[in-house]
């Protein structure tokens, strides 16, 4: 069953930033995630659906209701904000409550629902903590909760995660996810974070200058990018203008790539190939029907879990991605090295 | 330019305490990044050098002199921070003149100054513009050349780059650096972020609840993190409690949760059999196999979610202990409750004592 629909919505918010016609379903239970750079258009859909931005043109269904023109407070709708906007004097269990309070609900049974909550988000025994002395991790843990008491129909989550440390961003993504798919709610979820919107999405929407460029699982998107922008959104990619096609696509003066004719066949712009579909060989060769292509490591950049690898090969400088490995303890005496590096046909990407 | 010394130096703030009896050295010319989450200490710990606040304990010396007497004006220090301290009525060559004039120095070596500095962080053909005309890095840039032209040789930068685009970000990084290096000068940088800390860095510092757990390069970091929480911290790791079984020539068994039995190599000679341990490895060091596996561990896979060009796979072990793999994103998919066989190489797994504290509280981030 769809649990909310947006149909040609355009909308401008304050500081100028358009959506132009998108349109988009969330079935019920389904965890979307809507992806893009600043400005791009994710968090002015959630303050459309929140009713925070007017629509200039477009409906919108919230299970079956046409909600466009309600005011915030009738859609029962929640957001949860990258600041966590919690009561910060009140205590969890008071804040948990604070809406039903306010719509004079039965207080007994929420405070159950509540208890049930807490513990879910594994606040055990810190319902009676003052918010502003939680860390932000668990301030989060508390936005999510308030938002499940206050039953609902769709969760939305406004950059949830940008305000805390990466570590405490990592734990809990997953853990956002998990309680809202055990209690099968919908959630509509904004970031500009590309791995965290592939982590815990069942579909992602990816947003540029306001228009919804392409909608699909994480698997579809990033296996069949529909344009240059979504495929080196969704990975750091190398990206070359088209010079000439012919047997080859000339990237440059002394370059010119292979690529899947069968599969491309017209006229087309640009190249891309992402930089974790490029291997290094040092002593082996490439499996057998990858391109490859000799130059010289001239930069090695540490970034974590992964190490980039810049390789001047002729006049054109391609970039590695590669996961840290124990083969890679000596990478930082690479540079200056001769080297091979190869790929698939099939990641040599042309729009 | 100067060596810089912490002595047993804390800070406390009544009964907070925000730096640890920190004791390090910051080589001439060196760049060290301080990492760690937030209220870790870092910030104090560049204020205390910058001279706007003292020790409660210890001292720091520069080139082996005490510098408690002196202001932080005496300190030739430049302190950078995320926000731009720039006057928005003066063109850029005014805003980093400024100090110089203030200092009284003769017109012509303000010109000399100025110029040679605006040339160093490549404004000069802009100097004319007004703040509001140029991008949040131009600005920072003359943050910079401010601070330089100033006189100052320590550097002490605090989230630099937080106000940056992410892009614009990398190419700054690169350039600082090389501004640093070129100028000889010795800089400190606080940052959240540890890419950005790996790419500027001789040495980075880990710091967490105002103590300094480990001050190394950034390979040592990645590949050989001497304590555990800097495994934790930096990259991505997973830790298994077990006990040691038995003590090899160069190696040692350990017997972790689950009953495997795993043979670990590298910087194990201290450790006697009996002893409680904690093994671990990076996300992206393990390898998936078929059947038994060498040195292998078992378990139970909980979530399998595919990433592009990656794939996170989360695993139970036995109770309640749960690892995650990085891995590429070609290697089979998983489904819910299959068994999953992981080999481990021996000489890249770490051993660390079994932390007094507990494991959780030793890797808590907050």
């Amino acid at each position: 069953m769809t649990s909310l629909e947006l149909r040609n919505i355009s909308a401008t918010s304050k500081t100028g930033a358009k959506l132009r016609n998108i349109s988009l379903k969330v079935e019920e239970g389904d965890y979307i995630v809507l992806l893009g750079p600043t400005g791009s258009g994710p968090t002015e859909v959630l303050q459309v659906i929140a009713g925070l931005l007017k629509v200039d043109s477009g409906e919108i269904l919230l299970n079956g209701r046409e909600i466009t023109d309600l005011p915030p407070e009738d859609r029962n709708v929640s957001m949860v904000f990258e600041q966590f906007n919690l009561f910060p004097h009140m205590s969890v269990l008071d804040n948990l409550l604070y809406s039903a309070r306010v719509r004079r609900e039965d207080i007994a049974q929420k405070e159950k629902v509540a208890e049930e909550i807490i513990s879910m988000v594994r606040l055990d025994g810190r319902e009676d903590a003052i918010s502003r002395e939680l860390s932000g991790g668990m301030q989060q843990r508390v936005g999510v909760a308030r938002a499940v008491v206050a039953s609902s129909e769709i969760l939305l989550l406004d950059q949830p995660y940008r305000a805390l440390d990466a570590k405490i961003r990592a734990e809990l993504r997953m853990e956002v996810r998990n309680i809202v798919k055990g209690l099968n709610l919908s959630c509509v979820h904004s970031t500009h974070e590309t791995e965290e919107a592939m982590l815990v999405a069942d579909k992602v929407a990816i947003f540029k200058d306001g228009h919804l460029e392409q909608f699909g699982t994480p698997e579809e998107i990033f296996d069949n990018p529909a344009t240059a922008f979504v495929a080196s959104f969704l990975a750091e990619s190398n990206n070359w203008d088209v010079r000439e096609m012919g047997e080859k696509v000339r990237i440059s003066e002394q370059v010119a790539l292979d690529y899947d004719r069968e599969n491309y066949s017209g006229d087309y712009s640009k190249v891309i190939i992402r930089q974790h579909a490029i291997d290094l060989f040092f002593d082996e060769d490439p499996p057998e029907g990858w391109s490859s292509y000799e130059g010289t490591i001239t930069k090695i950049r540490l970034l974590g879990e992964s190490i980039r690898i810049t390789v001047r090969v002729g006049d054109v400088d391609f970039i590695v991605r590669e996961l840290i490995n124990p083969n890679l303890r000596t990478v930082d005496r690479l540079e200056g090295q001769r080297v091979v590096l190869g790929f698939p046909v099939e990641e040599v990407r042309l729009y | 330019m100067p060596t810089i010394e912490f002595r047993n130096v804390s800070k406390s703030y009544g009964k907070i305490k925000a730096v640890i009896n920190l004791n390090i050295t910051i080589k001439d010319g060196e760049y060290i990044s301080l990492l760690g989450p937030s209220g870790c200490g870092k910030t104090t710990t560049l204020r205390l050098l910058s001279g706007l606040i003292q020790p409660t304990e210890g001292e720091i010396l520069w080139d082996g002199r005490p510098i408690q007497n002196l202001t932080p004006d005496e300190r030739d220090i430049g302190y950078v921070f995320q926000q731009f301290a720039i006057f928005p009525n003066m063109n850029l060559w005014e805003n980093v003149a400024y100090p110089l004039e203030v200092k009284g120095l003769p017109e012509e070596e303000i010109e000399e100054t100025v110029e040679k500095y605006l040339e160093l962080v490549g404004l000069v053909d802009r100097a004319h513009l007004f703040p509001h005309d140029v991008g949040a890095a131009d600005l920072q840039r003359v943050g910079i050349a401010r601070v330089l032209a100033k006189g100052a040789k320590v550097l002490l930068l605090d989230e630099p780059f937080g106000a940056l685009d992410f892009k614009i970000r990398e190419k700054f990084q690169d350039e600082l650096r090389g501004i640093v290096k070129r100028l000889n000068l010795t800089a400190i940088h606080v940052t959240h972020d540890q890419s950005e800390g790996m790419a500027i860095s001789d040495r980075i510092g880990v710091m967490k609840k105002g103590r300094m757990i480990q001050l190394a390069s950034p390979m040592e970091l990645l590949f050989r993190p001497s304590q555990i929480f800097s495994a934790h911290f930096i990259g991505e790791s997973n830790f298994i409690e077990g006990v040691v079984y038995k003590k090899l020539d160069d190696s040692i068994v350990v017997e972790v949760i689950g009953g495997f039995k795993i043979t670990c190599s590298s910087n194990v000679r201290s450790f006697l059999v009996g002893d409680r341990v904690v093994v671990g490895f990076r996300k992206t060091f393990s390898r998936i196999v078929e059947g038994d596996g060498e040195n292998a561990i078992r378990g139970e896979v909980v979530t399998d979610r595919y990433l592009g060009e990656k794939r996170r796979i989360l695993v139970n072990l036995q109770y309640g202990m749960r690892i995650e793999l990085i891995v590429l994103p070609h290697i089979r998919r998983f489904s819910r409750g299959e068994e999953i066989t992981i080999s481990l190489d021996p000489s890249v797994l770490l051993v660390y004592n079994y932390p007094r504290e507990g494991l959780d509280e030793a890797l808590e981030v907050t």
